[in-house]
């Protein structure tokens, strides 16, 4: 039985021991997909969109154009409101002319938005998302697992193109992408009746290749794409793509939802700004808004200039490191900034 | 005159309800408006009417806490009989169909729990959800799938002893996580949770922390025995008292929030129940949390033939009888309810407590219908789907509660009792009333 005498005096412990930098564990993970291969079951949301106005209508759902992509490829995009406020960010895959898949996170909240516009648009979605299971296989030799995996040879698979194929049999979509920021890296798209066929086929295949599974959420969230400037919605929801970044490749000659209002933000700029940060030490206390909330203030000479989105550890640079949502006319790169008690600099969203 | 006369005029006065009203008062209350209204228009915020309900659901559960007390005196074989309940009732509510309701899905839209997020961890997640409605401030310093650390400041049931403090770690957190495991086919990492601090012990924060076992390996420990130790203490990120929040710091009442509580992954909603999730008021106002491990250990020890119903709810009209009876003993706990419910000077009858009830029925959001509220009579007839809300022994509590209360707050001459005939159905119906009684308790 646990006695009194044995409880921790925390208040005097005052450690806090940053809990990436010094776990093997999350390393090995980590540094498996940086180095070699790493493969996990990163399932995702997933909507299919069809119907004779489908890309028509996801024009005007999303900010950049849908019905110019061509069948097999997909793009990265976000959903705005009215008031030009980032609600997701999805990549849509046009699968055949009228039909297309939407990745995301949020499928009822999507599905939900849809209802609102759908209008007189000759168009059909359904969330199915319990029909197909995804595995990122992402690293420099992934390419080369994915290769010993499959019966069709991906070697001229292009960037964010979706191809049917089968391992042993089982039928398979494979789309060249990922959330790690690895210039090499393909998800598998699978029944959930195979899933199990899948991993083992994964994990022993890619003992070939040094592969590793990742399990840990932090890496395949965090600390993976954060290192290469990737966003997390808990970065850019509520925000305007103008200050996130995310205006880039816009149609304005096409209707969208928030068109309108980013217009105006267009010309007056915009307030904010989303940067990354580093601390000067490893072992701090911070709260970012990705573990809920509203995240610790980010202060430059005692004044508040924004918060703390995102905070984790790049295994690339050894530093901890996260992103900052600032005053853009308050807060630039290089500047010192404070955070619970900690100095740091803003930096490029860009770690590694 | 004759009986007929003297039964239709004692009728009509049983029927009159005094110009204090509109009405339909406790109709349309919260969420339409942010307030709840007292017999005499005094206003009581949302904010107040959570922290009430809130605090004294806690009280009830004390009370509770000292039943099961009686029929168990061990501690440990009293937590361990909590947690065996507990087990049952979360098994019922959250595992996979058949064998449970598998309340994990509509929890994963809700609390934008992701696919991907396998095994037990996002027990973390929706375990804060219900902190953050259940009145405890905090947050949540470690969220990975083989460790997570939530940290809270305030507990509104740090007054009930302990046992709450070792089950909860096992059954609402260990065991819904296990559920979760299950939700995502029975992959990903395990957990065991271990709440290092707790406020009811009167440390400075409650502090839960899951850790998988194969990564933070530590020697077994017994079911009942939650309170640690850690295997990685020095992970631990502590909040300084100085910087702790009170109940004012939860995210659904801060300005930096925009009044909402948000989880890391996206889900927000309010204390009226606006956005993707059940809002903190429903859920602070519908919890049964102080007394649900009670009543769970007490209806199987009835089932098991250990006691009988009958000696459980005497024991419960026992307690809180007199707890009603201690309530409003001293003249300044009648001053400071009287003043709180707007009573005007010159009432001093049934209405008062009449009041006091409406108002934990309005806070509660339980339907009631006044039946009459004039200075001879008060009756009401309160939905009792509400009232209950899936607990045993409510009314056995509640009624002698109210009986007690009804002695030392308007004086001895009154009293509160149920009434059973023509009372329409889905009701109970209470009366307020002067009362002679040559063998009252």
């Amino acid at each position: 039985m646990f006695k009194n005498e044995d409880a921790y005096r925390f208040d005097e412990m005052k450690i806090f021991k940053n809990v990436y930098k010094y776990d093997d564990w999350k390393r090995r993970e980590h540094e498996a997909v940086r180095n070699t291969v790493g493969w996990y079951y990163f399932t995702h949301h997933l909507v299919e969109v069809t119907g004779k106005d489908a890309a028509a209508f996801l024009d005007l759902i999303y900010l950049k154009p849908i019905s110019n992509l061509e069948v097999s490829r997909a793009r990265y995009t976000t959903m705005l409101n009215e008031q030009a406020q980032i609600l997701d960010d999805v990549v849509v895959f046009r699968l055949e002319e009228n039909k297309f898949w939407v990745s995301t996170l949020y499928a009822v909240k999507l599905t939900r938005w849809l209802d609102t516009h759908k209008g007189d648009y000759d168009v059909t979605y359904e969330i199915i998302t319990d029909q197909w299971d995804m595995y990122a296989v992402q690293g420099p030799k992934s390419k080369d697992l994915v290769n010993a995996l499959v019966e069709k040879n991906i070697d001229d698979q292009k960037f964010f193109q979706i191809l049917d194929n089968k391992i042993d049999d089982i039928p398979v979509k494979i789309n060249r992408g990922g959330f790690t920021g690895e210039k090499v890296g393909y998800e598998i798209y699978v029944s959930p009746a195979f899933c199990e066929t899948i991993e083992a086929k994964l994990a022993e295949t890619g003992k070939d290749f040094g592969a590793v599974e990742v399990q840990e959420f932090q890496i395949m969230a965090l600390s993976l794409p954060t290192e290469k400037g990737f966003y997390l919605m808990a970065d850019i929801q509520w925000a305007n793509p103008f200050e996130v970044g995310l205006a880039d490749g816009v149609d304005w000659n096409k209707d969208f939802i928030g068109k309108e209002a980013l217009l105006k933000i267009k010309e007056e700029g915009p307030k904010r700004t989303l940067l990354g940060f580093i601390t000067d030490e490893d072992d701090v206390h911070i709260h970012p808004k990705d573990r809920g909330g509203s995240g610790h203030p980010v202060l430059m000479g005692g004044e508040e200039v924004g918060r703390v989105t995102k905070f984790t550890y790049g295994y690339i640079s050894e530093r901890s490191i996260g992103f900052a949502l600032v005053d853009a006319d308050k807060a630039k790169i290089g500047d010192r900034i404070v955070i619970n008690g900690y100095s740091g600099t803003l930096t490029e969203r860009v770690f590694a | 005159m004759n009986d007929k006369f003297w039964k239709e005029l004692l009728d009509i006065m049983s029927n009159t309800i005094d110009t204090r009203l509109p009405n339909d008062i406790g109709k349309g209350h919260l969420p339409d408006n942010p307030a709840i209204k007292t017999p005499w228009e005094k206003l009581i915020s949302l904010y107040d009417a959570m922290v009430f309900i809130a605090r004294h659901r806690a009280g009830v559960g004390a009370v509770f806490y000292e039943v099961l007390r009686h029929y168990i005196p061990d501690y440990a074989t009293r937590v361990t009989r909590c947690c065996d309940t507990a087990d049952e009732f979360y098994i019922k509510m959250f595992a996979p169909e058949p064998e449970g309701r598998n309340f994990c899905k509509p929890t994963a839209v809700t609390m934008d729990v992701f696919p991907f997020m396998r095994g037990c961890f996002p027990t973390a997640m929706s375990g804060d959800n219900g902190d953050e409605s259940l009145f405890m401030a905090g947050r949540v310093n470690d969220f990975g799938s083989f460790r997570f650390e939530k940290e809270l400041d305030t507990c509104p049931w740090d007054i009930l002893g302990t046992e709450i403090c070792h089950t909860s770690p096992w059954a609402g957190t260990e065991k819904l996580g296990d559920s979760w495991k299950r939700f995502s086919r029975d992959r990903g990492p395990e957990l065991r949770v271990t709440m290092v601090e707790a406020l009811g012990c009167g440390d400075p924060h409650c502090r839960m922390i899951g850790e998988n076992p194969d990564k933070f390996p530590m020697p077994p420990r017994e079911k009942w025995d939650n309170f640690g130790p850690l295997a990685a203490p020095e992970l631990v990120k502590y909040t300084p008292e100085e910087e702790k929040l009170d109940y004012r710091g939860l995210q659904m009442f801060r300005e930096d929030c925009e009044f909402k509580y948000r989880t890391g992954t996206c889900a927000e909603y309010n204390a009226a129940g606006e956005g993707g999730g059940r809002g903190g008021y429903d859920v602070s106002s519908g919890s049964n949390l102080g007394c649900d491990y009670v009543t769970f250990a007490l209806q199987d020890m009835i089932k098991k033939g250990e006691v009988t119903r009958e000696e459980v709810s005497a024991l419960f009209e026992l307690m809180f009888r007199g707890v009603g009876k201690m309530m409003f003993l001293d003249a300044y706990a009648v001053k400071g309810l009287r003043d709180w419910l707007g009573v005007p000077n010159d009432v001093n009858d049934g209405r008062v407590l009449g009041a006091y009830i409406e108002v934990y029925l309005q806070a509660r959001k339980n339907q009631y219908d006044i039946v009459a509220f004039n200075k001879d009579d008060v009756i009401y007839d309160i939905d009792i789907k509400r009232f209950e809300n899936g607990m045993a022994f409510m009314k056995d509590a509640y009624i002698p509660m109210w009986y007690g209360m009804s002695k030392t707050l308007i004086g001895s001459a009154w009293s509160l009792w149920e009434e059973t005939e023509d009372v329409p159905e889905g009701k109970f119906r209470i009366k307020i009333a002067k009362k002679v009684d040559k063998f009252c308790l």
